[in-house]
C-alpha cells in the first residue's frame, strides 16, 4: 500500500511527458487511463485522479498553478480511452508498473478462471483505494472479514482491524490513571501510547472507551472536565464543558467523533457512586454553546449502553431506551433480556463481562462460559431493529445475529431459543481472548487491569 | 433592448455544456456542474464558454450523474432528498455494470455526496455475503493463495458460519 502511494507521488512530479503528448496522437496508449481502476499504475497526472475522499475533504487539494490549465483539457480530451477498464490493455506500454498484475484483470480474452466471460470491462477488484476505504468503513466486523477474504487486491488495500485491550494501572488513593497501555490481542504484545497522549490521560479518571476513542475526566475544583481523545490519530482532543458531577462514571457516545461534522453527536455521562449508577444522568449535544442537561431514570439502572446512535438502560435485565429529547426514558418496554449480572454485581471475576459491546456497537451476550474447559460462547443482538420504524434494509442490513428475533431464552449451554427457532451461537475469538485476559489481569499480583477495549481506525 | 440582451447573455453564461465519451452533449446550469469538484476546477481554469469534454464518462452515466447533481442543487428538504436518493440508488444497483461505472465516474468527477451514497449502497450489497458469494456476484477472481485462505479460515472461520 505504501509503495503504491509513493509511486503516485513520483508520477505527480513527472508531468512533462504527459503534457507534451498531443491529444491527437492516437497511437499513444494512455497509462493513466488505468488510474481510475488501478492504484498500482505508476504514472498518472495529478489532476487525473481526484483528491482522496476523507471526511469533508472537498477543496483540500491546493489549486494548480496557472500554467497547468491546459492540462485539464487534455485530461478529458485524451483519445483512445473509452471506458475505465479498457486502459488496462495499454497499461503495460511505457509503464514501469507491475505488468504481471495486468493480464489477470485487464485484457479481454481467454482467462483461466471460469465465470469470467461476462463484463470484461467491469473489474470490481481494482477499485480506487480511497473508495475502498469509504466502503469498508461502512461494513461491520464480519462483513469486513468477508471483504478482505475476497481477493488479493482488496486484501492488500485494507488492514486488519486490530482490537486492543485497554490496560490501566490505577492510583490507589483517588482511582485515577497512573499508567495506561494497550494490548494487541492478535500479535500479543503491548502497544505503548504516544507520550503526548499519555500525558493527557495521566492522573485522569477513566470514563470508558468506544468508537476508537478514550474518555477521560480530570477533576479540578469540584468540576469534571471530560476529554474524548483518539490515541491513534494526531487529532486534537475534544474537550467538553465542565460538569459538576462525580468523577467516577461512564461516558457514552452516539457516534464516532470526527474532526468535522460533529453536530449530531450526543455524549451521555452516567455518574456512579460506590459502583452504583444514580437516578440522574447528563447529556450534551456537540453543537455550539450547548451545555449539559439532565436525564432522569425511574429507577437505579444496572448498566447503561450505547448502540447505533441510541442509548439504553438495563434495569434488571430489561433494556429500555433513553429518550434524550424528553430527558427520560421511553414508555414502551423493550423485551430483550440480558443474561447474567451487571458488570458491577458479578462475583465471578472471569464472568464480569456477561455481555458487552463489540467494536461495531453490537451487543454480545455471553451465553455459556465454562472457565475450566476454556470454553466461551457468545451471541450477538442488535436492538436497533426492534426500535426503528424506518428500518431500511439496504442501509442497515441485519447482522448475522439474533437481532430480528424478539424473545430470547437461554435453554442450555449452547442453544438459544428465540421466537422463531433455535439458534446455535458462534465462538467469537477476540472476546474469548479478552475474557481469558481479564482472568489473568484481574488478579492482585498484576498491577494492570483490563478495563475495556479499543480499535484503531481502519487506515 | 440592450438590457434584455445582457440579461439573456447572463442567463446563457450560467449554462455549461458537457460532452461525454460518446460525444453526447449535455447543457446544464453552472451550479449543477459545480457539484463535481473536478468540473468546477475545470470551469474555474478554462471558463464555461467552450464545451467541457468528459471523455472518461459515457453518456448514460453522465446523464444519470447530472440528474443527481441537478436534484441536489435545488436545496430541498432532507426527507425528500433521502427518499429520492434511495430510489435513485435502487435503480442504479439493479444493473451492476451501470453501478460500477457510476461509482467510478462519481469518484473521478469528485462528487462527494454521491460517492458517499454509492459507498453506503455498495457496502449494503456486500453485507452478509461470504467471500465466494461476493466473488460470484461481482465476477472477481480468487487470487488468494492456499496458505492465505487457510489462515483466513482458521482465524476468522467463525465469521463465515451462518446462523
Amino acid at each position: 500500500m505504501s509503495s503504491s502511494k509513493s509511486d503516485n507521488r513520483e508520477s505527480i512530479g513527472s508531468k512533462k511527458p504527459w503534457i507534451n503528448t498531443s491529444p491527437s496522437d492516437g497511437d499513444w496508449t494512455c497509462p493513466q487511463s488505468t488510474s481510475l481502476t488501478m492504484r498500482t499504475t505508476p504514472s498518472y497526472p495529478a489532476f487525473d485522479h481526484p483528491p482522496p475522499f476523507r471526511f469533508g475533504a472537498v477543496g483540500v487539494r491546493p489549486p494548480l498553478p496557472l500554467g497547468m490549465s491546459g492540462g485539464y483539457g487534455a485530461a478529458f480530451l485524451f483519445r483512445g480511452m473509452h471506458r475505465y477498464g479498457c486502459g488496462l490493455r495499454g497499461g503495460a506500454s511505457g509503464s514501469s508498473g507491475p505488468p504481471e498484475l495486468l493480464p489477470a484483470y485487464g485484457p479481454p480474452g481467454p482467462i483461466g478462471g471460469t465465470g469470467y466471460n461476462k463484463n470484461l470491462e467491469q473489474d470490481w477488484s481494482t477499485l480506487p483505494e480511497d473508495l475502498v476505504y469509504l466502503i469498508t468503513d461502512k461494513l461491520n466486523c464480519e462483513d469486513f472479514i468477508s471483504f478482505r477474504a475476497t481477493c488479493l487486491k482488496w486484501r492488500n488495500m485494507t488492514r486488519e482491524r486490530v482490537p486492543y485491550v485497554i490496560l490501566v494501572e490505577f492510583d490507589d488513593r483517588n482511582h485515577t490513571i497512573r499508567a495506561l497501555s494497550l494490548f494487541d490481542i492478535i500479535q500479543k504484545r503491548i502497544v505503548q501510547l504516544e507520550p503526548s497522549v499519555f500525558r493527557k490521560v495521566q492522573n485522569c479518571h477513566y470514563l470508558g472507551s468506544s468508537h476508537g476513542c478514550l474518555f477521560v475526566g480530570r477533576f479540578i475544583e469540584e468540576a469534571l472536565h471530560i476529554t474524548l481523545l483518539n490515541p491513534f490519530a494526531n487529532e486534537p482532543p475534544i474537550n467538553l464543558p465542565a460538569l459538576n458531577c462525580q468523577p467516577t462514571g461512564i461516558v457514552l457516545l452516539s457516534e464516532r467523533p470526527t474532526s468535522v461534522r460533529n453536530d449530531h453527536m450526543t455524549v451521555v455521562y452516567c455518574p456512579r457512586s460506590d459502583g452504583r449508577f444514580l437516578l440522574q444522568a447528563r447529556f450534551i449535544r456537540l453543537t455550539a454553546n450547548s451545555d449539559w442537561q439532565n436525564i432522569w431514570f425511574t429507577g437505579i439502572p444496572d448498566d447503561v449502553l450505547a448502540m447505533e446512535g441510541q442509548f439504553y438502560v438495563n434495569f434488571k435485565g430489561i433494556l429500555r431506551k433513553m429518550d434524550v429529547e424528553n430527558h427520560g426514558l421511553y414508555e414502551e418496554k423493550f423485551t430483550l433480556l440480558l443474561p447474567g449480572l451487571p458488570r458491577s454485581q458479578s462475583s465471578d471475576p472471569t464472568l464480569n463481562l456477561r455481555y458487552f459491546q463489540d467494536l461495531e456497537g453490537h451487543l454480545h451476550l455471553l451465553v455459556c462460559s465454562s472457565y475450566q474447559s476454556g470454553l466461551y460462547a457468545f451471541t450477538k443482538v442488535c436492538p436497533m431493529q426492534y426500535m426503528s420504524l424506518f428500518y431500511d434494509e439496504r442501509f442497515l442490513a441485519p447482522p448475522r445475529s439474533l437481532g430480528i428475533k424478539r424473545h430470547i431464552v437461554f435453554l442450555d449451554d449452547l442453544t438459544v431459543k428465540t421466537r422463531f427457532g433455535r439458534v446455535l451461537v458462534d465462538n467469537y475469538y477476540s472476546q474469548n481472548l479478552l475474557l481469558k485476559l481479564s482472568a489473568f489481569w484481574g488478579t492482585d499480583q498484576n498491577r494492570f487491569q483490563p478495563v475495556g477495549w479499543i480499535a484503531s481506525s481502519l487506515l | 433592448m440592450a438590457t434584455i440582451i445582457t440579461k439573456e447573455q447572463q442567463e446563457k453564461e450560467k449554462m455549461v455544456t458537457l460532452v461525454s465519451s460518446d460525444s453526447e452533449k449535455f447543457v446544464v446550469e453552472q451550479k449543477v456542474a459545480e457539484k463535481s469538484h473536478v468540473i468546477k476546477m475545470v470551469m474555474n481554469c478554462c471558463g464555461i464558454e467552450s464545451p467541457i469534454p468528459v471523455r472518461r464518462v459515457k453518456g448514460d452515466i453522465l446523464k444519470s450523474i447530472l440528474e443527481y447533481c441537478e436534484k441536489h442543487s435545488k436545496g430541498e428538504a432532507q426527507e425528500v432528498m433521502e427518499k429520492w436518493d434511495k430510489e435513485y440508488m435502487d435503480k442504479a444497483e439493479k444493473d451492476l455494470v451501470f453501478f460500477h461505472d457510476l461509482m467510478l465516474a462519481s469518484h473521478f468527477l469528485h462528487i462527494q455526496e454521491l460517492v458517499d451514497l454509492i459507498a453506503v449502497t455498495f457496502a449494503g450489497m456486500l453485507k452478509m455475503k461470504s467471500p465466494e458469494e461476493i466473488r460470484q456476484k461481482f465476477n472477481i477472481n480468487n487470487d488468494l493463495t492456499k496458505e492465505q485462505e487457510e489462515h483466513i479460515m482458521t482465524t476468522f472461520g467463525w465469521a463465515f458460519q451462518p446462523i
